[in-house]
C-alpha cells in the first residue's frame, strides 16, 4: 500500500503535465501569415489580390474628409456651416505642427509600406504573368500617389524605395529634396505606365489604376513642379529648407515638361469631356461611376450619405434632417461668369444684382444651392427664416452661414421626395483637369491663343454660349497675364471642391492675397420683392509659412534627421 | 475528456490515501485545566492531538486528560473561544486560558497568516501582509467586496468611479499595481459575492509573499479565504438588510433660460454676427424660457428629475449554517440581493425597465477527516447575477442626460406623446420607460477540491496534498429593446421622428470562459524537538489553464516552493521561488519558464533575553525581504507575424466591397515577461500589554522589462511598433499602522489608523527628443499629466499685447493665459510641463469603535491626499460638440466684462477653443478628499431575553456607506471619485437584523 502513496506524485504529475490530449493548436492558425497571404500555391493569387486591394484603401476620399468638412472649406470657396470645426484652423491661422487637421503623414507611409510588402512578396506567388504585372504596377502607382500626397503638403520627404523596415532597422531617415521626390514620382510613373491596365477598363475593374492614371499623376506633379511656389519661388531664406520644399532656382522650361506630359496623355486617345447626361454633362460626370472623363477616382459604396450631409437643412428625409455642412461663399459664387462667358463685373455681362442667379454659367446651379433652386420638388429657401435657414438654434443648430449650400457631387434629385442610393466617387484625376493643366502650361510658355482653345472646350461643355466670335466670352487679344487670371478662375469653378483650389492658391503663390480677405455671404429677405444683401461672414488669414504644411511635431521628435519646414 | 480522465486519477489518489496506518506505541498521559479569561472553567472544550484521531473533552470543572507524546501538537477548541494550540513538552500538567472570540475586533497579530498556498502561524512569516476579517467586511452594505476594503488595508488604494448596480466595484491598486485576486488558493477574478462567506481578505505585498506565483507575482495578491466549518454545535445565522440608496452627486446643468442666455454669449464671444447668423435665441425666446410662458415651444426640463428617483432600495438576505464534528465540518450559505436602479418605471409596462441587479449566491464548504491522516474538502461557489436595464441601455441614457440641454424638447407633449425634435430624437424618458428592456445573466461556478494526506509515518510533519479547481463563467445578454417615436408639435399638427417598433428578441453570449487548475504539493511542517525551532517547507507543481471565448487556452504551469525556518522563535528566515511560465511565447506557442526567487529575514527582538527587562514591550520585530518577481503580460501571440482584414476596397461599377488584407502590428519575437526587483523592510510590535500595536513598512520596487511601445516609433516604419520589454519604473513608499484596543468586562473599544504613501518614477521609456528638461517624462511619476501652466485669465487686450503670443491662436480677454516656460515669447508645446499633483499619492483610513452592554458602534473614515482631478470635455465644458453641447452651473461663473475679477471659468466659446481646451493647470482640481465611508450602530438583545426563545444572538443594526464627504469646493459638488457624470456612486443607509440560533 505504501507504494501507492509514492506513486501518487508521479500519477498527478502526469495528470498535470501530460493530461491534455491535444485539443487545440498551440498558436492561432485562424490567422493569416505572410506565407498564407503570399502563398506559393495560390495559383490565382486570390489572397495576394486582397493584399493589393488594401493599398487602395489609403487613397484619400475627399468628401467630408477633414472631420466632416471638405478641404475646400479652407480655400475661401466655402466655409463649414458648423462653427469652430478643425478645417477652419487653416483659414484662422491656427494650424501648427501639433494641430494640423490634415497631416496625412501616417496614412501615406502606411500605404507605402503596404505597397512595398506587396512588391516584396508577390514574386513568390505563381499568379499569371499579366495579373502580376498589373498588380506590381498598381502597387507602384499607388506608392507614387502617396508620395504625391506628401509632396504637395510638405515638399520633399524621406523616400524609402522598396524597403520594408523591420523592428530592428534604423529608420531615422532624412528628407529627400523636393527635386528628388518629384523625380522619384515622375520616374515611377514613367516606368510603370505601360505595365498598368490599358485605359479602357472592364466594368468589374473600374477603380483600378490605369495607364491614364499614371500619366495624369505625372502631369499633375510636373505642373506643381513648374508652378511659381516650387519653381524657385519659395519664400525660405535657408537654402537647405528651400531645397526641401522646392527648386532653388526658377526654370521656365519646366512648363514644357507639363506640355509634353499632357501630349503623352492625349496620345492615349481615350478620354474626353462628358458632354451629355441628365440634367447636364457636367453633373453626370460625378454621379455616373464609369465615364471617359474620370481617369482615376476614390471608389465609394453607393449610398445617399453625401446628399444627407450636404443638402440644405430644411430637407428632412426619413426623419433625418439634412446637415447642410458646407456653406459656399459669395466670393465663390461671384467667380462664376454669366452664360455668355463674361464675368459678372465685366461690362455687357448682363448681371443683375437684384436677380443674381439669372443668366449665370450653368455650372453655378450644378455646384451650389442658392435661394430658389429646385431640390426635391421644392425651392431652396435660404432667405432669413426660410426652411433652409430657420434662424432658430432649437430647430436647427447648423444652417448655412453664407446663404448657400453645396450642390456639386449630389445625385439628380431636383424632383422626387427622397434620396436614393447613388454613386459618389471622389475624382482624383479627371480629364477636365488635364485640359486646364495644358492651358496653364501653354499660357506660361507664351502660347496664349493655344491656351484659349483649351479653355473653350471646357466652357463649351459647361454650357457657356459660344458667342458670335466663338470665343466663349474670352476677349480677343487677351494678354498672358489676363489669360493667367482667367485660367485660374476657370480652374477654380470647374474643379471646385475637388481639393484643387486649396493647393492651387499655394502653388500660384496667390494665397497671400486671396486668403487674407473677408469672406461674404448673402442675406436674403423674402417679401413681396426678394432683396439681396452681401454680408461679411468670416475673415481669413494667411502667412508665408502656410505655403507648406508643418511636419507633425511627433515625427520630428522621433526622428532627429527630419528637418522641419521653415516658419514652423 | 481531459476532465474525466483527471477525475479518474483523482479517485485513484483518494483510494491510495485511505490506506491510513493505525496509531501505535506508548503514550504519556497529560492532564490539564481549561479556563476562560475570567478564570472560569470551560466545559466541553475539545482537545485533539494533531495528526491522530485522539480527542477528549473537558468536564464541568474544565479538566481533561489525554494520551500523547512529547512533541505532539494539541489543539483545544471550544465554540465562542479562539483555538489554542500547544506543543507538548516534558511537563504533563497543563493550564490553559482560552481567549474569548469576539466579533468586535480581532488582533491581526494573533491570527494565522494566510499565504498563497499555505498558512503560517502568527509571527512565523516575514512576508508583508495585512488582513481584514469578516467582522469588518460585512459592515459595508455593498455587493462587491472590493468596496468593503476601502481604507481598511494599508497599501491598498481603491477608486470607485461608478455606482452602476452590478458593476460598481472599486478598482484596486496595491502599491501602485493591480493585485491578483486569489480565492482559497486559486486565481479567480470574482469579487461580487456574499460578503458573509468571506473569513478574511489578506493582501500580500512583497516579493517573498508572492514569489510562488512566479510570472504572476509582480503585482501583489489579494487572498480571499472563505469560511470553513469547525467542530462544534451547529450555528445558523440569518441576516436581513434593507438599504436606501441615494445618488451622491450628478453634474449640475443649467436651466433653459441660463442655457440660452449663455449660448448667445458664447456666440457673441466668438464674433459670430448676431444679425445674420441665426443661431441666437431671440429675446422673445429668452423671455419665454425665463417665464415658462409657453412650455411646449420653450420647454425648461430638468431631465434628471424626470427619469430618476431620489432613492432606490438594496435588499439582502443571507442565511448560513456552520458546524461540524470530529469527522466533518461545514459552512454553507445562501444569499439573495435585490438592488434597484434609480430609473423611474411605469406600471403600464408589464416588464421591469429599471436597471436592477439581482444575485443568488450559494456557498458550500465541506471539510472531511476521512481518516486521521487523510482529510479532504470540497468548496463550492455558485453565483447567478441577473441584470436588467432599459432597452436604450443605462450608459446611453446617462450620457444623454448629461448632454441634453434643458430646452431641448418638452419631455411629454400636450397630447401625452413623447416630445422630441429632429435633433433630439432620443427622448430620455422614452429611452427610460419606452424602449423595452435588456437583461444580462451571469452564471459562475467555482469548484475547489483537495485531499491532504499526512505522511507522518515517513517522517513526522510531512504531508502531501492534491488540489483541483474548476471555474466556469458565462454571461448572456437578452435584448428585448424596442424603438419608439417622438413627436414635435407644430401648431396642432405633430411631426413624427422615429418609429414605434416591436420589441427585439435576441440573445447572445457576452463572454464565456472556463478555467481548470491542478496542484500537487508536498509539505513539511515540524517543530523540532527540544527546541523552539520550526521548519515549514512546501514544494508544489501546478497548472492553471483558462479559456476565454474562442481564444486558445492560456496555460501557466510550473513549480513553486517555500522554506521557512525559525530559530528559537527569534530568528526567521524564509525563502520562496516560482519557476513557471505561460504558453504565449515563440516559436510556436511555447511555454517559457522564468525563475523568480525571493528571500526574507526576520528578528523577533522581544524574544531576546535582554528584552525581558523591558516589560512594556510585548512584541517587537524587524523583518525584510528582497526578491525578483515576474508578470506575464505576453498578450495574444504578439510574436506571431499576422495579416488581418483591412477595411475592404471597392471596385467595379457595382460598387461592391472586396476583401482587403494587410499586415498587422509588427511582431515582437523577443517578447518576454515583465520583471520587478522588490525590497520590503518592516517593523512591527506591540506595547502596553498588547493594547498598542504598530507596524511600519518601507518598500522600493523596481519594475523593468515593462512592455511598452518604443518612444521613437517613427511613422516612417509604415506600421505600428509592437510593445517591447523596455520600460523601467520605480515604485517606492511606506505604510504605517497604529492601533489601540482594549477590553474590559463591559467595554471593548479600539482605534486604528493606517497611512500609505506610494511614489512612482519613470526610469526609462525610450524618450523622444525634448528640447527642455521640463518636458521630459523620464524621472516624473508614472502617468504624470503634462500641460501648460495657467496664469489666470487675460483681463484686457493690453495684457494680451504684453504677453507671449500663442502659436496658432489669437487670444481675447477672458482666455486662459499660459506661462512661457522657455521665455521665447511664444506659447507652444515647449512650454508644457508636468502639471497636477507631482507629490506622491497618500491615502489613509481611520477607524474606531466601541462595544458596551450589547451596544456596538464603529466608524471608518477614509481619505486621499496629493490626488488631482482633471475636469474637461463635454461633461464639464460649455457648448462643446460644435456648440450644441451642454452647459453647467459652474459655467455661470465664466469670465465676461461684468464678471472679470472673480471668474473661474474662461470666456464662453461656441464649440472647441484650441487655447482654452489645451491641457493646462486651469482644469486641474485638487482631488483630495475625506469620507465617512462607513459607520454602524448595533444592539444585541440580552442573552437572558432571547435564550427563552432558543435564540443565541439577535442583533439589530443600522449602518451607512459614503455618509459624508469633504472634497475641494472647486469640484462644484461633483463626487471626487465619480466626477465625470456616469452612474453616480451611492450613499447608503442600511437597516438590518441578524439572528443566530
Amino acid at each position: 500500500m505504501k507504494k501507492t502513496i509514492y506513486l501518487l506524485p508521479v500519477l498527478l504529475s502526469i495528470v498535470i503535465f501530460w493530461s491534455s490530449c491535444r485539443k487545440y493548436e498551440t498558436e492561432p492558425k485562424d490567422w493569416f501569415t505572410s506565407q498564407l497571404t503570399f502563398d506559393t500555391l495560390d495559383k490565382n493569387g486570390i489572397v495576394s489580390g486582397y493584399a493589393l486591394n488594401n493599398i487602395y484603401t489609403y487613397i484619400p476620399g475627399g468628401f467630408n474628409r477633414i472631420d466632416g468638412d471638405f478641404l475646400d472649406d479652407a480655400s475661401g470657396d466655402a466655409i463649414p456651416s458648423r462653427y469652430n470645426t478643425t478645417v477652419e484652423n487653416y483659414t484662422k491661422g491656427t494650424v501648427s505642427s501639433i494641430n494640423n487637421p490634415d497631416p496625412y503623414w501616417g496614412n501615406s507611409y502606411y500605404g507605402i509600406r503596404d505597397a512595398n510588402v506587396y512588391l516584396k512578396n508577390i514574386d513568390k506567388v505563381p499568379v499569371p504573368v499579366l495579373t502580376k504585372q498589373y498588380g506590381k504596377a498598381e502597387a507602384r502607382f499607388l506608392r507614387a500617389l502617396f508620395y504625391w500626397e506628401l509632396l504637395k503638403r510638405y515638399g520633399g520627404v524621406p523616400l524609402l524605395g522598396d524597403t520594408v523596415p523591420g523592428l530592428n532597422d534604423n529608420i531615422q531617415k532624412p528628407r529627400n529634396s523636393f527635386a528628388e521626390t518629384v523625380d522619384y514620382i515622375v520616374n515611377e510613373c514613367t516606368a510603370i505606365k505601360d505595365s498598368l491596365r490599358p485605359v479602357a477598363l472592364a466594368s468589374s475593374d473600374w477603380g483600378r489604376a490605369t495607364k491614364g492614371a499614371a500619366v495624369a499623376l505625372k502631369c499633375r506633379v510636373l505642373l506643381y513642379a513648374a508652378s511659381p511656389l516650387f519653381n524657385g519661388g519659395g519664400f525660405e531664406t535657408d537654402p537647405v529648407k528651400k531645397a526641401l520644399t522646392g527648386y532653388l532656382t526658377a526654370d521656365p522650361t519646366r512648363w514644357q515638361k507639363v506640355v509634353d506630359a499632357v501630349l503623352e496623355f492625349n496620345a492615349l486617345g481615350y478620354y474626353g469631356l462628358q458632354t451629355s447626361g441628365t440634367p447636364t454633362g457636367f453633373i453626370s460626370v460625378f454621379i455616373n461611376k464609369m465615364n471617359t472623363e474620370i481617369i482615376f477616382a476614390k471608389q465609394s459604396p453607393n449610398n445617399s450619405n453625401l446628399e444627407i450631409s450636404q443638402s440644405p437643412v430644411g430637407y428632412i428625409i426619413s426623419n433625418t434632417r439634412s446637415q447642410g455642412l458646407t456653406s459656399p461663399t459669395q466670393n465663390f459664387v461671384d467667380a462664376f461668369p454669366m452664360t455668355n462667358g463674361l464675368g459678372i463685373n465685366e461690362s455687357g455681362s448682363g448681371y443683375n444684382a437684384s436677380s443674381p442667379y439669372t443668366g449665370r454659367d450653368p455650372r453655378l446651379a450644378a455646384t451650389v444651392f442658392y435661394n430658389g433652386l429646385t431640390w426635391l420638388s421644392r425651392s431652396v429657401q435660404t432667405y432669413q427664416g426660410g426652411l433652409d435657414k430657420p434662424d432658430n438654434p432649437a430647430v436647427s443648430p447648423v444652417e448655412t452661414r453664407t446663404g448657400y449650400y453645396l450642390r456639386k457631387f449630389l445625385g439628380n434629385f431636383s424632383t422626387g421626395t427622397a434620396f436614393s442610393s447613388g454613386s459618389h466617387n471622389f475624382p482624383i484625376f479627371r480629364y477636365a483637369e488635364i485640359i486646364l493643366d495644358y492651358a496653364e502650361a501653354l499660357n506660361e510658355l507664351g502660347q496664349v491663343e493655344s491656351a484659349v482653345t483649351q479653355i473653350k472646350t471646357i466652357r463649351a461643355r459647361a454650357g457657356i454660349a459660344a458667342g458670335t466670335n466663338s470665343r466663349y466670352g474670352i476677349k480677343v487679344g487677351i494678354t498672358q497675364a489676363e489669360m493667367r487670371t482667367l485660367i485660374q478662375n476657370e480652374r477654380r469653378i470647374e474643379l471646385a471642391f475637388e481639393e484643387h483650389r486649396f493647393w492651387d492658391m499655394r502653388r500660384w503663390k496667390i494665397a497671400g492675397q486671396v486668403l487674407n480677405t473677408t469672406l461674404n455671404g448673402i442675406k436674403i429677405t423674402n417679401g413681396t420683392t426678394v432683396t439681396y444683401q452681401i454680408v461679411p461672414v468670416a475673415t481669413t488669414v494667411f502667412q508665408d509659412k502656410f505655403y507648406h504644411m508643418p511636419i507633425p511635431y511627433d515625427e520630428i521628435t522621433k526622428n532627429s534627421k527630419l528637418i522641419q519646414n521653415e516658419g514652423w | 475528456m481531459k476532465l474525466t480522465a483527471r477525475f479518474l486519477l483523482f479517485s485513484i489518489a483518494i483510494c491510495s490515501m485511505l490506506s491510513a496506518n493505525a496509531r501505535a506505541g506508548i503514550f504519556t498521559t497529560y492532564t490539564g485545566i481549561v479556563v476562560d479569561n475570567l478564570k472560569k472553567p470551560v466545559e466541553g472544550a475539545i482537545i485533539r492531538v494533531a495528526g491522530s484521531n485522539v480527542t477528549t473533552r473537558t468536564n464541568s470543572l474544565g479538566v481533561f486528560s489525554i494520551d500523547a507524546n512529547e512533541g505532539d501538537k494539541i489543539t483545544i477548541s471550544c465554540p465562542g473561544y479562539k483555538d489554542y494550540q500547544y506543543v507538548l513538552t516534558q511537563s504533563t500538567t497543563l493550564s490553559v486560558t482560552l481567549e474569548k472570540e469576539t466579533d468586535f475586533f480581532r488582533n491581526k497579530e494573533s491570527e494565522p497568516v494566510q499565504l498563497i498556498y499555505t498558512t503560517a502561524p502568527p509571527r512565523q512569516t516575514v512576508a508583508s501582509n495585512d488582513a481584514v476579517y469578516n467582522n469588518d467586511i460585512i459592515k459595508s452594505p455593498v455587493t462587491s467586496f472590493r468596496n468593503a476594503l476601502t481604507g481598511r488595508l494599508a497599501g491598498l488604494y481603491t477608486l470607485q468611479s461608478s455606482g452602476l448596480p452590478g458593476t460598481d466595484g472599486a478598482s484596486l491598486t496595491l502599491r501602485g499595481q493591480t493585485p491578483v485576486i486569489i480565492i482559497d488558493g486559486v486565481v479567480a477574478n470574482l469579487t461580487t459575492f456574499d460578503l458573509e462567506e468571506i473569513e478574511s481578505i489578506t493582501v500580500l505585498k512583497d516579493a517573498v509573499a508572492t514569489a510562488m506565483l512566479g510570472v504572476r507575482s509582480s503585482n501583489g495578491a489579494l487572498l480571499v479565504t472563505t469560511r470553513k466549518g469547525k467542530e462544534g454545535r451547529q450555528q445558523i445565522s440569518f441576516t436581513a438588510q434593507t438599504a436606501i440608496q441615494k445618488p451622491l452627486s450628478f453634474p449640475k446643468t443649467l436651466n433653459a433660460y441660463d442655457y440660452a442666455r449663455l449660448h448667445n454669449e458664447a456666440l457673441r464671444n466668438d464674433g459670430i454676427d448676431s444679425a445674420y447668423s441665426g443661431l441666437y435665441y431671440t429675446q422673445a425666446a429668452l423671455d419665454a424660457y425665463q417665464n415658462h410662458s409657453d412650455p411646449n415651444k420653450y420647454p425648461d426640463i430638468n431631465f434628471r428629475d424626470q427619469i430618476t428617483n431620489k432613492t432606490s432600495l438594496l435588499k439582502r438576505y443571507t442565511l448560513s449554517a456552520t458546524g461540524g464534528n470530529r469527522f466533518a465540518g461545514y459552512f454553507i450559505s445562501l444569499e439573495h440581493i435585490n438592488q434597484s436602479g434609480f430609473f423611474k418605471t411605469v406600471d403600464s409596462n408589464s416588464y421591469n425597465t429599471n436597471n436592477n441587479f439581482k444575485s443568488y449566491v450559494i456557498r458550500s464548504n465541506i471539510d472531511v477527516n476521512i481518516t486521521p491522516k487523510l482529510n479532504g474538502g470540497i468548496y463550492l461557489l455558485g453565483r447567478i447575477l441577473n441584470g436588467n436595464e432599459p432597452g436604450a441601455a443605462t450608459n446611453t441614457i446617462l450620457s444623454n442626460l448629461l448632454n441634453t440641454p434643458a430646452n431641448a424638447y418638452p419631455i411629454l407633449n400636450q397630447d401625452g406623446s413623447f416630445g422630441g425634435t429632429q435633433i433630439y430624437q432620443n427622448n430620455i424618458l422614452a429611452q427610460t420607460i419606452g424602449s423595452g428592456y435588456n437583461q444580462n445573466y451571469k452564471r459562475d461556478v467555482l469548484v475547489n477540491l483537495y485531499l491532504k494526506r499526512s505522511l507522518d509515518e515517513v517522517t513526522p510533519g510531512l504531508w502531501i496534498k492534491a488540489k483541483a479547481s474548476f471555474n466556469s463563467t458565462l454571461s448572456e445578454n437578452i435584448n428585448r429593446s424596442k424603438s419608439f417615436a417622438v413627436y414635435q408639435q407644430n401648431g396642432t399638427a405633430y411631426t413624427q421622428f422615429g418609429t414605434n417598433g416591436t420589441q427585439a428578441n435576441g440573445n447572445g453570449i457576452e463572454y464565456q470562459g472556463k478555467t481548470d487548475y491542478e496542484e500537487l504539493s508536498v509539505g513539511y511542517d515540524r517543530i523540532l524537538k527540544n527546541s523552539n525551532n520550526s521548519i515549514n517547507a512546501l514544494v508544489l507543481v501546478n497548472r492553471d489553464n483558462s479559456t476565454n471565448g474562442s481564444d486558445l487556452p492560456y496555460t501557466i504551469t510550473g513549480t513553486s516552493g517555500r522554506l521557512a525556518y525559525n530559530y528559537k522563535s527569534k530568528y526567521l528566515i524564509e525563502a520562496a521561488f516560482g519557476l513557471n511560465g505561460s504558453n504565449r511565447y515563440p516559436d510556436h506557442g511555447d511555454t517559457k519558464l522564468g525563475f523568480f526567487p525571493a528571500v526574507g529575514l526576520g528578528w523577533n527582538i522581544d524574544k531576546e533575553h535582554f528584552m525581558n527587562s523591558v516589560s512594556f514591550v510585548s512584541r517587537l520585530r524587524l523583518y525584510g525581504s528582497y526578491g525578483k518577481t515576474g508578470w506575464d503580460n505576453a498578450g495574444y501571440f504578439v510574436y506571431y507575424p499576422r495579416f488581418f482584414d483591412g477595411p475592404g476596397a471597392i471596385f467595379g461599377t457595382g460598387a461592391g466591397t472586396v476583401t482587403s488584407i494587410t499586415e498587422g502590428t509588427l511582431p515582437n519575437p523577443n517578447i518576454t515577461w515583465e520583471k520587478a526587483d522588490k525590497l520590503n523592510l518592516g517593523i512591527n510590535g506591540a506595547v502596553l500589554k498588547d493594547h498598542l500595536n504598530f507596524k511600519a513598512e518601507y518598500f522600493r520596487n523596481k519594475y523593468y522589462d515593462l512592455l511598452m511601445q518604443r518612444g521613437r516609433n517613427s511613422t516612417l516604419l509604415g506600421n505600428d511598433y509592437p510593445n517591447e520589454n523596455i520600460g523601467k519604473n520605480r515604485y517606492s513608499g511606506w505604510e504605517g499602522q497604529l492601533s489601540w484596543q482594549q477590553s474590559t468586562k463591559k467595554l471593548q473599544y479600539f482605534i486604528s489608523v493606517n497611512v500609505s504613501q506610494v511614489k512612482s518614477k519613470v526610469l526609462y521609456i525610450d524618450e523622444v527628443y525634448r528640447p527642455y528638461d521640463w518636458m521630459r517624462r523620464t524621472g516624473q511619476s508614472v502617468g504624470q499629466r503634462f500641460g501648460y501652466v495657467a496664469e489666470g485669465l487675460f483681463q484686457s487686450q493690453a495684457e494680451i499685447n504684453a504677453s507671449p503670443a500663442t502659436v496658432g491662436y489669437t487670444p481675447q480677454p477672458g482666455d486662459i493665459k499660459y506661462r512661457d516656460m522657455n521665455r521665447d515669447g511664444v506659447i507652444d508645446q515647449n512650454d508644457q510641463i508636468a502639471i497636477g499633483s507631482t507629490d506622491p499619492l497618500m491615502f489613509y483610513g481611520f477607524s474606531f469603535g466601541l462595544s458596551w452592554r450589547g451596544f456596538d458602534f464603529s466608524a471608518l473614515l477614509q481619505g486621499v491626499e496629493n490626488r488631482d482631478i482633471y475636469l474637461s470635455g463635454p461633461g464639464y465644458w460649455a457648448f462643446q460638440n460644435g456648440g450644441t453641447g451642454q452647459a453647467y452651473n459652474h459655467n455661470l461663473n465664466r469670465r465676461n466684462p461684468a464678471n472679470a475679477a472673480n471668474a473661474n471659468y474662461p470666456r464662453l466659446s461656441y464649440g472647441a477653443n484650441t487655447n482654452n481646451d489645451a491641457a493646462s493647470t486651469f482644469w486641474v482640481h485638487r482631488g483630495d478628499y475625506l469620507r465617512l465611508k462607513n459607520a454602524e450602530i448595533g444592539y444585541s438583545l440580552p442573552e437572558t431575553l432571547i435564550s427563552r426563545i432558543k435564540l443565541k444572538t439577535v442583533r439589530v443594526f443600522v449602518n451607512g456607506y459614503n455618509l459624508l464627504t469633504a472634497a475641494s469646493s472647486t469640484l462644484d459638488g461633483r463626487d471626487p471619485e465619480a466626477f465625470s457624470g456616469g452612474y453616480p456612486v451611492q450613499r447608503l443607509f442600511n437597516f438590518g437584523i441578524n439572528i443566530k440560533f
